[in-house]
């Protein structure tokens, strides 16, 4: 009786689920002969719904999608599953479908069926988590949902579409500002928006150079894009994935090897089932491989700055230095997690891991030395994870913490780069330290962090200001005399960047600025040699007539904008001389450093060697400065 | 009267690969693995690849491999590989070599391609088949024995047809299953696997009954995942694991094996004495019973310095057993019978 019952319903059911190409028989465009009772035994059944198996990939793969069977072409090979870092081209299954270390939950998904709850595959992903196997009807191939949709279904933390952002957003337009570009070779969604499959992919996700297109026409064995010119045969090998157009029921996501190429067209020996190729249908063009297990439309190192241009593509050194590499977490932070083979891992795979280690050099300048797409486990508090996707604490200009110098220190500390922590712990420093910024009432507009001089994307060695709010490295007026540029080029507008905050809105750090204009004092555009103060030293000697212009003085060619250990962050050496400034209006070392005293003029009975703020100079507030 | 016929199989080794392989032959004792999503056939003990598009029908004959790509015949000998000819379009997924002819089976149009190879050239004969989906086949005592699946309900089915292509008879069907290969052993039995349940049926192929059967679904010591192409040489069973990775080797009797020599285990009374010289790893050792019973596990066997030495107490009755060596993530994987005093 109860079988009986069984076939009934099993009959009842078919009829609701209408089965669709090639999962049905007698199709006008090839007769595969999938009929119910291929993978149904009203019967003899061991599996769910009259299933001939138990274990739903065993079933699909052993019966069709294997090299011999039928969906030879559809071949879902177990030693490819994604096992993110290590490899794997295909979403995993057979794996629980709930597991906190990718914020998965199928359990609390919306789109939950049978092989979700029930079952000898329940709690696990299988094939008919994500497919219903009988019809298209929520979306090809097979799908039980839009696909984007799924994704976010069991990923919903990860579904984020307003900041503060604990993984990178999806469901928001690419930013129209020069910062970002809609990428050629990612797929968007609704023309320009971001979503999961941006990036990702379920099958044959290489993580590797991927090309994107839309056929002007072809064949069953050809795909024309009269919009390419490309090498003859640098495709051959590649994998293109057709995506459907068209009202032919055969034109869905047929996967082929490219046997050629010319300059516009691919071809493959194995014909496409139906009427082939037509103009609409989207193509990718895939480079084959064992992939890395993070299921990426392109390369990893490569995939974040193909949205993320920054200031039309004017990447900055950290993003082109080949000398920037994580050298390993050093104030808390345990990124990155790299195996014994030198795979870089996931915080989902901590076991497998050694945390603390130095990013692989693979991983030279790209994104992943300081952002982790899905957010990297903050250190303290645990529960949560660092802010703007970074992987260490960072400066966002909206909290307080004394760690957020942290992400720079990492690289930022001597090993292996320039030292500016130890210059933060200077006797004199720039209070990035949120305690010296509340001396007075708590202003965070008096907040002043590593970010808020140094956008890290775009900053240059030679260009390494930015303003907070703007997007273009600053660029100045003034002409580097001795410094990092080239003599006579332009060096960042120093000057009118430090009183952007030094300014008498800052009362007890106002200075009265030099006179920067052409009429205005020596130390500013007017000429600075052969006046009655005395002789300047070179390169400050020079002058208009011989350059047609004069060096004025930026902050920065007497102060050091971190720290020293001179009085009002005085640089150790200006101008190549060794400088000592440890009180106030003892000068000397200073302005010796670029005037020469003891000649004509003023100084010409100058004898102290070292005081020199008795009624004459009184730093920038003396009109003698 | 009842007879009772005990169908006892040794587990006498197992190669472990890595990827998804759909076929092999083995060639003056070579193990050669084909990789049709790869693009390459491997030589497993050179570690050696004929780099070649979608690699299919692999089999051989003395010295030479044969194999199919992209309806191209390639014989592979003393390291060069040659065109032997093109064939009809089609999917060839089977071959084998009596004497002088070539048999391919095609699988899209149920065709056996009978191919003479004679001094006064290359003669090809197509003998077609009312078959489904054929999968094997095996040419003995001038009968051609076919696997099919039967229809589009699944179907272990084995069908004799003679040398024209003529029905005989069918010699075994089992519902709800599809088989993945078959092979005669040398007493004359059909052995044929079950690639949905991960079994291995012996056959008596005169009546058509199931005399015996292994192995279960799994990954583990006689399981199966999908077990597919299956090889009788040296009396020795060779059976494709196909999701397994490995190629699982069987013998009636407890012999020694060439593929992995497996030495430095020693049974002293109820003591197992471990002197093994492995690749650095945590392995993993199993003890089964002759019937594939597991008897007993011990875990956590690390080698030092590529070599395991432990002295183990095994509380277990005296006898024959079979000895399991297993790298943790299963990259080595060795077998070896012992008799414990």
């Amino acid at each position: 009786m109860k079988n009986k019952i069984g076939i009934l319903i099993l009959f009842f059911i078919s009829f609701l689920l209408a089965t669709d190409y090639p999962h049905n028989n007698d199709s006008s465009i090839k007769d595969w002969d999938v009929r119910c009772k291929s993978c149904h035994d009203p019967h003899n059944a061991l599996g769910p719904y009259l299933a001939i198996v138990n274990g739903n990939y065993n079933m699909c793969y052993s019966l069709c999608h294997n090299p011999t069977g039928d969906a030879k072409n559809f071949v879902i090979d177990e030693t490819k599953k994604a096992n993110p870092g290590t490899g794997g081209i295909h979403h995993a299954w057979d794996v629980p479908g709930d597991n906190s270390g990718y914020d998965a939950s199928t359990s609390t998904a919306t789109y939950i069926n049978y092989y979700v709850t029930t079952g000898v595959d329940a709690n696990n992903l299988v094939c008919s988590t994500c497919h219903e196997q009988h019809n298209h009807r929520n979306g090809k191939p097979f799908l039980m949902a839009d696909a984007e949709e799924m994704c976010r279904d069991c990923h919903a933390p990860r579904s984020q579409n307003t900041p503060p952002y604990t993984s990178h957003p999806v469901g928001v337009p690419i930013p129209a500002t020069k910062d970002y570009s809609v990428p050629a070779n990612l797929p968007l969604f609704a023309g320009d928006t971001i979503g999961c499959m941006t990036c990702h992919d379920v099958h044959y996700a290489y993580s590797d150079t991927s090309e994107y297109g839309t056929a002007s026409s072809g064949t069953r064995t050809s795909l024309t894009d009269t919009l390419k010119n490309w090498a003859a045969n640098q495709f051959v090998g590649w994998q293109v994935k057709i995506y459907p157009a068209g009202s032919d029921t055969g034109n869905w996501y047929q996967v082929r090897i490219i046997s050629s190429n010319t300059s516009n067209t691919i071809s493959w020996t194995d014909s496409l089932f139906g009427a082939g190729i037509i103009g609409g249908n989207r193509y990718v063009i895939r480079k084959t491989g064992s992939g890395d297990g993070y299921l990426l439309n392109q390369i990893i190192n490569e995939i974040c700055t193909m949205c993320h241009t920054f200031n039309n593509n004017n990447l900055g050194l950290h993003l082109t230095d080949t000398t920037v590499l994580w050298p390993g977490g050093q104030y808390g932070s345990n990124y990155a997690y790299v195996d014994t083979l030198g795979n870089v891992l996931p915080p989902a795979r901590a076991a497998d891991a050694i945390p603390n280690s130095p990013l692989p050099s693979s991983f030279r300048n790209s994104c992943f030395n300081c952002h982790w797409p899905h957010g990297w486990p903050d250190d303290s508090p645990t529960t949560g994870v660092y802010p703007k996707l970074c992987v260490e604490e960072i400066s966002i200009g909206d909290t307080l913490n004394n760690e957020e110098e942290d992400l720079c220190y990492t690289c930022h500390d001597g090993i292996p780069a320039y030292d500016v922590k130890s210059k933060f712990q200077d006797s004199t420093h720039h209070p990035v330290v949120d305690s010296e910024q509340i001396y007075q009432p708590l202003d965070r507009t008096r907040k002043v962090e590593c970010t808020n001089c140094h956008n890290p994307h775009i900053i240059t060695a030679q260009r390494p200001l930015v303003f907070p709010d703007s997007t273009d490295v600053l660029i100045g007026w003034m002409k580097d005399p001795v410094d990092t540029l080239a003599p006579y080029d332009s060096i960042p507008d120093y000057v009118t960047f430090c009183l952007e905050c030094h300014s008498s809105d800052f009362d007890s750090l106002a200075r009265d600025p030099i006179d920067w204009g052409p009429y205005g004092d020596v130390h500013g555009d007017s000429v600075a040699t052969g006046t009655s103060y005395g002789d300047v030293i070179a390169p400050y000697s020079e002058n208009q007539i011989l350059n047609g212009f004069n060096y004025v003085l930026a902050c920065t060619d007497c102060h050091d904008p971190h720290g020293s250990p001179n009085i009002f962050l005085i640089k150790t050496v200006v101008n190549g001389q060794p400088v000592s400034v440890t009180q106030y209006g003892y000068w000397y070392e200073l302005c010796t450093a670029c005037h020469v005293l003891g000649g004509p003029g003023w100084h010409a009975n100058q004898t102290s060697t070292d005081y020199c703020a008795g009624g004459c100079h009184d730093g920038h507030n003396s009109s003698l400065f | 009267m009842i007879k009772l016929i005990i169908f006892s199989i040794y587990l006498i080794g197992s190669i472990s690969y890595r990827g998804l392989a759909s076929d092999f032959a083995i060639c003056k004792d070579k193990i050669w693995v084909s990789y049709p999503e790869e693009n390459f056939i491997l030589n497993y003990q050179a570690g050696f690849k004929i780099i070649v598009k979608k690699p299919y029908a692999l089999f051989s004959s003395g010295d030479t491999l044969f194999f199919v790509s992209n309806n191209i015949l390639f014989a592979y000998t003393k390291g060069r590989k040659a065109k032997l000819l093109d064939l009809p379009p089609g999917f060839y997924i089977r071959g084998l070599k009596v004497k002088d002819t070539l048999y391919l089976l095609e699988r899209e149009s149920s065709k056996i391609l009978k191919i003479y190879l004679s001094a006064n050239g290359i003669e090809q004969k197509g003998i077609s088949f009312p078959l489904y989906k054929p999968r094997d086949f095996i040419l003995k005592n001038r009968k051609f024995y076919v696997l099919e699946r039967g229809g589009p309900a699944p179907k272990i089915r084995i069908i004799a047809f003679d040398l024209s292509g003529s029905l005989i008879d069918t010699i075994f069907e089992k519902i709800g299953t599809i088989g993945g290969g078959i092979v005669f052993d040398d007493e004359g039995n059909l052995l044929v696997s079950d690639a949905l349940y991960g079994k291995i049926y012996k056959i008596f192929p005169a009546k058509g009954t199931i005399i015996d059967s292994f192995g279960n679904y799994g990954s583990d010591s006689l399981e199966f995942k999908t077990p597919t192409r299956l090889i009788w040489k040296n009396k020795k069973l060779y059976i494709l694991n196909e999701r397994n990775s490995r190629i699982d080797i069987f013998a009636y009797q407890i012999i020694k094996i060439d593929e992995k020599p497996f030495e430095g285990i020693e049974s002293k009374g109820k003591r197992l004495f471990l002197n093994i010289i492995v690749p650095p790893g945590v392995y993993e050792l199993s003890i089964f019973s002759v019937d594939g019973r597991k008897i007993k596990v011990i875990s956590g066997l690390n080698s030092l310095r590529g070599k395991i030495e432990k002295k183990l107490n095994l509380n277990i009755k005296p006898g024959v057993y079979f000895v399991i060596l297993k790298e943790k993530s299963g990259k080595f994987f060795i077998k070896k019978g012992v008799k414990i005093k």
